[in-house]
């Protein structure tokens, strides 16, 4: 290749480069909205269908970006035809899977390819990308129905912590139980203890049991997990009331706090390295529970090696009957939470308002009949029909009542996989509903021996159900959280296992105020004040 | 010398003689485009964007409506309480990776390049590249059940020979043990494939002429196959070096717990966490490009450094 044509190339290359960078300059300087195709126009209707029984006159058509997990089906269901087919709208729902969901909606937000809805993410970073828009208006004025099923003191938690807006359209489920402190009592039985332990004192002696006398009977006497999960739900037993792995919380001023920042924590910290010390805490406290990863969860109880935990009161069931194809008399039920050292017994109740979706920038033009859409699903009509299916084909009316009939009523499962309680999408569900589920079609006295240990884990602890503290978006949460949570998730692992002392712990600690913790305690106190009012 | 070269750089540029010529290779050419087209479209294009570091970067409001804040993003960065331990894990993670697992496909290619009996040869090259093939989201899940504690085979070998269970990956001391033990695994067969035919092209002649001058199996490896190789070797360390602050994402990010985050967390992961989980775009670009420079200067650095001591290099 001779020198003339080598610079030659040099300069074909040059400018095709400068040609690619102006060409990507002139793009990237401007906003890309997304392209509203088939928008269509709308009839204004107020909480009325039209002449059809339709709420639009013309097909209202939107996208909707969701997450999508366990039974929910992804392929559509006949309560969605329905639910489209008496509105009259046409949603293009595009799911993902549960998992790095998180990172899915970033990767969109930096597409710049917007939906024109989406559910959840991170309510902050929607926010200040200014990719979502502010409801309030058009709650007050075509969401009342919405806005009537939240209630007051709920809306004041769904508002923003940065500017007290509120964004999203929630998921009600107005029943308080969910979770339960579950022991294997064929585990208590095979060490010789009689009664289901209570205390502080009592708990740590069937755990030793457990991990001393092979509890499993399997002849491995070193693979039994006497409690099994993360040390965030052992938190309430010792006055710290968390309900993740975040650690925010009210403390008893009513100030909005970190489990860490409180006396107590010092207790617990010392209490969990020595339950690890003791090969009494599960090894894999950071990768399984509750509050980390469920499924890891599940799996210790499938694989019948762990003997406790606090989880979903469902998994009484579904870990009784999967464990008894082995053993017939495996037996995981709920007890009441464990009552700390200090006195204090605490669970997490189910928070009634959760889940949300958003209406994006791209949305914006036909977010007033978005909203109208969803206030028809939370009026009487939408709520039986997303709750108890459609009439005729998922329930009967008994005595003016809808009951869900068989197989939808075998079940969550049976009754997610027809799209009952689909929780990605805001809808309420109705509390009588989910008592039907839980009872599978049947009365108290008629109820398998399973679901009526799951029924029982349900309520067992009601008298000890606490509040969950929201997590608040503030400005500086969004913008320092990745920096300062998992340092101290680090610190806390290293410390419960004991690679570093309980002091070293808080002194580390201390040093990440400076770098965007204390700001994240201030704005967070500053927006729970205002929050309450 | 100098005067003739100017003297040929003024002269104009005869486009009948580069069309004549561009016309002969064209298939040569056509043959080179997908490969430009894919560097100019996925690396040089991207570039431009590489000033979101200079910005507080809000991606629907563009650079217009975005805050020009300077070098605030690498201070930030540079701030952070765990900077140099971040540094230094990703350091040191590259420093096993060049001294382990990319020499072992070197003694890999060497081994089997002295196997006789081909059939067994073609058998242990095919089995070695299967880790490749998979997906690292499975490499990462094989692991994980592997060495769990609770559940885990190795553990399970551990307890009937007596011992007390481990979790591997709970423990800050095997994380960097498990990332080279793996990453060796995973691409040693791959890796060896270069040097194989690095090999191929060493004169046969060479060897009988050794054998009749009375060499050993080893002499002749030391004094005909590795300096055949050598050339091969040094661009693929060059090209190494460069990577010395980039470790795979994946791997890293799916072993990593809050057990052995100490030892983990790499540049790459707290980008991820940065740019996609936190969408602080603009500092993830920022450690990006901080990781770029320094790459790139190890890339000179080591190409000087071989183009004095061996002669050969890159650039």
């Amino acid at each position: 290749m001779t020198k003339k044509f080598r610079n030659l190339i040099y300069g074909a290359l040059t400018v095709t480069l400068a040609a690619g960078m102006l060409t990507g300059c002139s793009s990237s300087d401007k906003p890309e909205p997304t392209p509203e195709e088939g928008s269509s126009e709308v009839v204004e209707v107020d909480d009325e269908t039209n002449e059809d029984g339709k709420l639009f006159d013309e097909t209202l058509e939107f996208s909707y970006m969701g997450n999508i997990w366990g039974d929910h089906p992804q392929d559509g269901n006949a309560i969605f035809d329905e639910m489209m087919e008496r509105t009259n709208t046409d949603i293009d729902f595009q799911w993902f899977p549960a998992a790095n969901y998180a990172e899915k909606v970033g990767v969109t937000l930096a597409s710049g390819k917007l939906p024109d809805m989406i559910y959840g993410g991170d309510i902050a970073t929607l926010v200040d990308e200014a990719a979502i828009i502010p409801l309030d208006d058009l709650l007050e004025e075509h969401g009342q129905n919405i806005l009537k099923a939240i209630g007051e003191e709920d809306l004041k938690y769904m508002r923003h912590a940065g500017d007290g807006r509120i964004y999203f359209i929630p998921t009600i489920l107005d029943y308080p139980p969910a979770y339960s402190m579950q022991i294997r009592e064929d585990w208590l039985d095979n060490v010789g203890i009689d009664e289901v332990p209570e205390d502080w004192d009592e708990w740590k002696a069937a755990w030793k049991a457990f991990k001393e006398q092979d509890a499993n009977n399997d002849g491995d006497p070193t693979n039994d997990v006497p409690f099994s999960g993360d040390i965030y739900s052992l938190m309430p037993a010792f006055g710290l009331n968390v309900a993740d792995k975040f650690g925010f919380m009210e403390d008893e001023d009513g100030n909005y706090t970190l489990a860490y920042e409180l006396p107590e924590f010092r207790v617990f910290l010392e209490e969990m390295r020595e339950l690890y010390s003791e090969g009494i805490l599960d090894t894999e406290f950071s990768t399984r529970g509750t509050f980390v990863d469920n499924v890891e969860l599940e799996k210790a109880f499938h694989a019948n090696i762990a003997g406790s935990s606090m989880t979903w009161a469902a998994n009484t069931r579904t870990t009784t009957d999967i464990l008894r194809e082995i053993d017939e008399n495996a037996k995981l039920i709920g007890v009441k939470p464990i009552k700390g050292p200090g006195g204090h017994q605490g669970i997490p109740q189910r928070k009634r308002v959760s889940g949300s979706a958003a209406i994006t920038v791209a949305g914006e033009d036909k977010a007033e009949d978005i909203v109208k859409f969803f206030n028809y699903l939370f009026s009487d009509e939408g709520i039986e029909l997303m709750s108890y299916g459609i009439e005729g084909e998922h329930h009967e009316k008994i005595d003016g009542k809808p009951v869900l009939k068989a197989p939808y009523n075998d079940g969550f499962e049976e009754a997610r996989q027809a799209g009952l309680n689909f929780t990605p999408v805001p809808h309420v569900f109705d509390g009588d509903a989910y008592t039907q589920l839980t009872f599978a079609g049947k009365t108290e006295e008629e109820l398998e021996e399973t679901t009526k240990m799951f029924y029982d884990a349900l309520l067992v602890g009601e008298d000890y159900f606490f509040v969950p503290t929201p997590l608040l978006n503030t400005q500086a949460f969004a913008e320092k959280q990745a920096v300062v949570f998992p340092k101290i998730e680090q610190l806390l692992a290293e410390c419960v296992t004991g690679s570093i002392s309980v002091d070293k712990f808080f002194e580390e600690y201390e040093k990440l105020k400076p770098v965007g913790l204390q700001e994240i305690l201030d704005e967070g106190k500053e927006a729970w004040e205002y929050i309450k009012g | 010398m100098k005067r003739r070269k100017n003297k040929q750089a003024k002269e104009p540029i005869d486009f009948q003689i580069v069309k004549r010529r561009i016309w002969r290779d064209r298939y040569m050419y056509l043959m080179v485009l997908p490969v430009l087209t894919y560097f100019i479209i996925f690396k040089y294009l991207p570039m431009w964007w590489l000033r979101i570091a200079f910005y507080d970067y809000k991606i629907l409001k563009g650079f217009s409506g975005s805050k020009f804040v300077g070098l605030d993003n690498f201070r930030v960065f540079l701030s952070n309480p765990d900077f140099l331990q971040i540094l230094w894990n990703t350091l040191w993670l590259n420093i096993l990776n060049l001294a382990f697992v990319f020499t072992a496909p070197i003694l890999f290619a060497l081994l089997l390049n002295e196997l006789s009996h081909r059939r067994f040869k073609k058998t242990v090259q095919t089995i070695s590249y299967l880790p490749h093939f998979l997906s690292m989201v499975v490499v990462t899940s094989m692991i994980t059940t592997f060495l769990s504690p609770s559940l885990g085979v190795l553990n399970g070998i551990i307890k009937s020979m007596g011992g007390e269970t481990i979790h591997f990956l709970g423990q800050p001391k095997y994380f960097r043990s498990i990332m080279t033990i793996s990453g060796i695994w995973q691409g040693v067969g791959w890796g060896s494939i270069i040097y194989l035919s690095a090999l191929s092209g060493i004169d046969q002649e060479q060897y009988e002429a050794a054998v009749v001058d009375g060499a050993s199996r080893f002499q002749q490896i030391r004094h005909i196959t590795f300096p055949g190789m050598q050339g091969t070797i040094v661009i693929m360390l060059i090209l190494q070096i460069g990577n010395l602050l980039s470790v795979g994402f994946e791997k890293v990010y799916l072993l990593q717990n809050a057990q052995n985050m100490g030892v983990s967390e790499v540049l790459s992961t707290y980008v991820y966490k940065m740019g996609m989980q936190n969408s602080n775009y603009s500092l993830a670009t920022a450690v990006g490009l901080f990781n770029s420079i320094i790459s790139f200067a190890l890339v000179l650095f080591a190409n000087h450094m071989s183009k004095k001591y061996s002669d050969s290099g890159l650039i």
